[in-house]
């Protein structure tokens, strides 16, 4: 019977050298009769035949070797061999007298040496297969070294001995076919000569591990891992052994990342920059806006109200601009969010139409809708979204044109069961594009020049509604020829809407800022904590907090009071919220079970609104939160009740 | 006149603290409290490669910064955050690029609130 997952035994090829014919026929013998070895044997009857042998290419996993040969004696024939094949797996046959030879071969690079007339057949299997195996470990270790660049060395000055591997002489772009001594390495011009630096700290340290630039043979500059430790020898002396590791491509894989990481850091923060200096910049944009407005009412000549009405349309411009950049930016931070609600694509259209017939008359354009056959009243899906796409390229058509028409039209190209796909088409007779620019006008700030004429805008609202169809899963495109006007076109899918009876369930009445309450806040952040204690103190006179630090306190805490409202932080140590909440919900007593809880979190993901609820939480406030947002929300949850009672 | 600064913005902890100066006050030092001793705490963190620990005290010390309104905190902060939610084998350096921004900017943030404090 096979035994499961047994390592397959191949024929393993062994050379014998031996002079004696009889003395190699018993060892032939004896490795027939091994169940331990499955081998065939060439026998040599000298040490220049067996290397001749060799060196036709027959490959050996073995070679046993008698020290005592007519055309070499002693420790020199295996000397003799080694040096022609240096990884050649060597077991020495000595005479029984001879076991000095075979104590010394196995220090110079034998796998073992046996005494003639001293082993078994056993034996000599097991030390034959010992060797293989050691020597098949040691090549594979050496390809490992030589795949990972990977180089060893061994040096004990005391010993005048120095090693190091063909890696090792590689790494430093040097041959290993002229090794360096030990003598050598004392040498501050031998490259290997900040090994000595290695053993000295090594002593200090017990074990050196550390990273450092070397300079190659060809001037190459590498970045090396380094291991050093020592060890004593009986001498009194130290021999120490060392790793070296060519890591330059994993280094500047690293710098390479660092570089883009920051990067793509610095363009955040650029990003956020322009993002705040431009949320900055509505503010007193309105305000100019709102007090040009004002100013028109006054009593002024005509010369002063064509300033202001200058002043008007220079803010709207720039407004405008500023829209777009926020938009622009929130897009390209994915902070952009759409909704999936019920709402009346003519009413829609019809609004868009009111805004924009009025830009449309000032240029004297014909500006039409006309809604296709088959397209429902009723969609769900993103109205505001879809309103900003049509906003941007009717106005972009009006912008475009001089004279002519402005058309945008809808039309139902597919219907599935549950689902189905509009077409909405912008159509000008304005002054049209070259097609080799059609795609650059998706891209954000491009303003293909005009001859004599600037068109006010930052060049961003094509991107944005390009941005915003796609994000929903549609597609954009364009075609136009200068002098004969553009389309630009879109498809969506919606699904069927209903008519919104009402966006919003009616919002309780305002809760009067001396009403009696008692909410628990559980919040392990002081300074949330402190800071929702106060503005909701000032908010509501008579309003009684109670806090908890973490969940296990709230439940402990609720287990001796009542409370109107909970609000309660999500990730907090002991016990989080989701876990509170739901413990809240299942295991107390009716009363307080059916508390609103209001959960007040940093993970700034609306899909997380799911999950609370799954956890048993009404609703979310998102930290950091704005007072007002707060109190709309308890206002909301809030059922008013008498005084609470301890229970 | 109100005094500008370059590294703070402290118009959240404002309104949060309404118009009482004694919250302000309070909030003001429990925030240069929270930053001097999150910073240290995060470093050992990285150190240590403890990444669930990392992600509470990232996590914790977001609230903290909308308090003190520096935009180039916030952002390696929250960095560090979405890298250790988002990313199953956290790269060290990657978190130590960020928080050595958080710490860069630290001692520029401190120096502001404590201008801040001493206004009284």
């Amino acid at each position: 019977m096979t035994e499961l997952n047994a390592k397959p035994e191949p024929l393993y090829r062994i050379m014998l050298i031996e002079d004696d014919p009889s003395y190699a026929r018993l060892v032939a013998i004896m490795l027939q009769e091994s169940e331990l070895l499955n081998c065939s044997i060439t026998h040599c009857l000298t040490l220049a035949e067996g290397v001749r042998e060799l060196q036709q290419g027959e490959h050996f996993e073995a070679v046993l070797l008698d020290l005592s040969l007519p055309d070499s004696q002693g420790f020199d024939t295996l000397s003799r061999l080694l040096a022609h094949f240096p990884h050649l797996a060597v077991i020495v046959l000595t005479g029984l007298e001879d076991k000095g030879w075979g104590l010394q071969a196995v220090k110079s690079g034998a796998q073992d040496f046996l005494a003639k007339g001293a082993f078994d057949a056993g034996q000599l299997a097991k030390s034959l297969r010992y060797s293989i195996e050691r020597s098949n470990i040691l090549k594979r270790l050496e390809e490992i070294q030589r795949i990972a660049h990977i180089g060893h060395w061994e040096c004990s000055p005391s010993e005048h001995y120095f090693h190091a591997s063909e890696e090792t002489y590689l790494i430093f772009g040097l041959s290993h076919q002229r090794p360096f001594t030990c003598e050598e390495l004392l040498r501050p011009d031998c490259p290997f000569n900040f090994f000595l630096q290695l053993q000295e700290d090594a002593c200090r340290l017990g074990k050196v591990e550390k990273d450092a630039w070397i300079r190659r043979s060809d001037g190459e500059q590498r970045y090396v891992a380094l291991v050093c430790s020592g060890r004593k020898l009986d001498s009194g002396g130290l021999l120490f052994s060392g790793i070296i590791q060519d890591i330059t491509e994993r280094k500047q894989a690293q710098e390479l990342k660092k570089a883009k990481s920051l990067a793509e850091y610095t363009a955040k923060v650029r990003e956020q920059f322009i993002a705040s200096v431009s949320h900055e910049m509505r503010t007193p944009m309105n305000a100019i806006l709102g007090m040009a407005h004002l100013l028109r009412q006054t009593g002024l000549d005509e010369e002063q109200r064509g300033y202001v009405h200058s002043i008007q349309q220079s803010s709207d411009i720039l407004l405008g601009i500023i829209n777009d950049i926020l938009q622009m930016s929130a897009a390209q931070n994915g902070g952009l969010q759409f909704e999936q609600k019920d709402f009346s694509l003519q009413n829609l259209l019809r609004n868009l139409y009111d805004v924009l017939k009025y830009k449309a008359g000032e240029k004297g354009l014909r500006f039409s809708m006309d809604i296709g056959p088959g397209v429902p009243d009723f969609l769900k899906g993103d109205a505001l979204r879809l309103n900003q796409i049509l906003y941007n390229l009717v106005g972009n058509a009006i912008k475009f044109t001089d004279e002519g028409f402005v058309l945008a039209e809808v039309q139902l190209i597919e219907e599935q069961a549950d689902r189905m796909q509009l077409r909405f088409a912008v159509k000008d007779s304005g002054i049209g594009i070259a097609e080799d620019k059609l795609d650059a006008v998706f891209e954000p700030f491009s303003r293909l020049p005009q001859k004599d004429r600037i068109f006010e805008g930052a060049g961003l609202g094509l991107p944005i509604a390009r941005y915003l169809v796609e994000a929903q899963g549609g597609n954009i495109g364009a075609r136009s020829r200068p002098g004969e006007g553009s389309e630009f076109f879109f498809s969506l899918w919606f699904e069927q809407g209903a008519p919104a009876a009402s966006s919003l369930p009616a919002l309780p009445g305002q809760i009067p800022a001396d009403a009696s309450f008692r909410l628990l806040l559980v919040e392990d952040h002081q300074m949330s904590r402190l800071a929702a204690q106060k503005t909701l103190e000032k908010k509501w006179k008579n309003i009684d907090i109670v806090l908890a630090e973490n969940g296990e306190e709230a439940i402990r805490l609720l287990k001796e009071q009542a409370v109107d409202i909970i609000l309660m932080d999500i990730q907090m140590p002991v016990r989080d919220g989701l876990s509170t909440a739901r413990y809240i919900r299942r295991n107390m007593p009716a009363g307080i079970a059916g508390v609103p809880i209001l959960a007040i979190t940093a993970h700034a993901d609306k899909a997380q609104g799911h999950v609370l609820k799954k956890y048993g939480m009404d609703d979310y406030v998102l930290k950091p939160f704005e007072p007002e947002q707060l109190f709309r929300k308890i206002q909301h949850y809030l059922k008013p009740t008498p005084p609470p009672s301890t229970i | 006149m109100p005094m500008r600064y370059q590294y703070i913005n402290l118009a959240y902890l404002g309104r949060m603290a309404g118009e009482e100066p004694e919250t302000r006050r309070q909030l003001l030092f429990m925030l240069m409290e929270e930053l001097e001793t999150a910073l240290p705490a995060i470093r050992a963190f990285l150190e240590q490669e403890d990444w669930p620990a990392l992600l509470g005290a990232s996590h914790h010390l977001k609230s903290t910064l909308a308090f003190a309104g520096n935009a180039g905190m916030d952002e390696a902060n929250r960095c560090i955050e979405r890298h250790l939610k988002e990313e199953p084998a956290p790269s060290p350096s990657f978190i130590a690029f960020h928080v050595e921004a958080l710490e860069a900017l630290l001692p520029f943030v401190l120096e502001e609130l404590r201008q801040e404090g001493q206004k009284g």
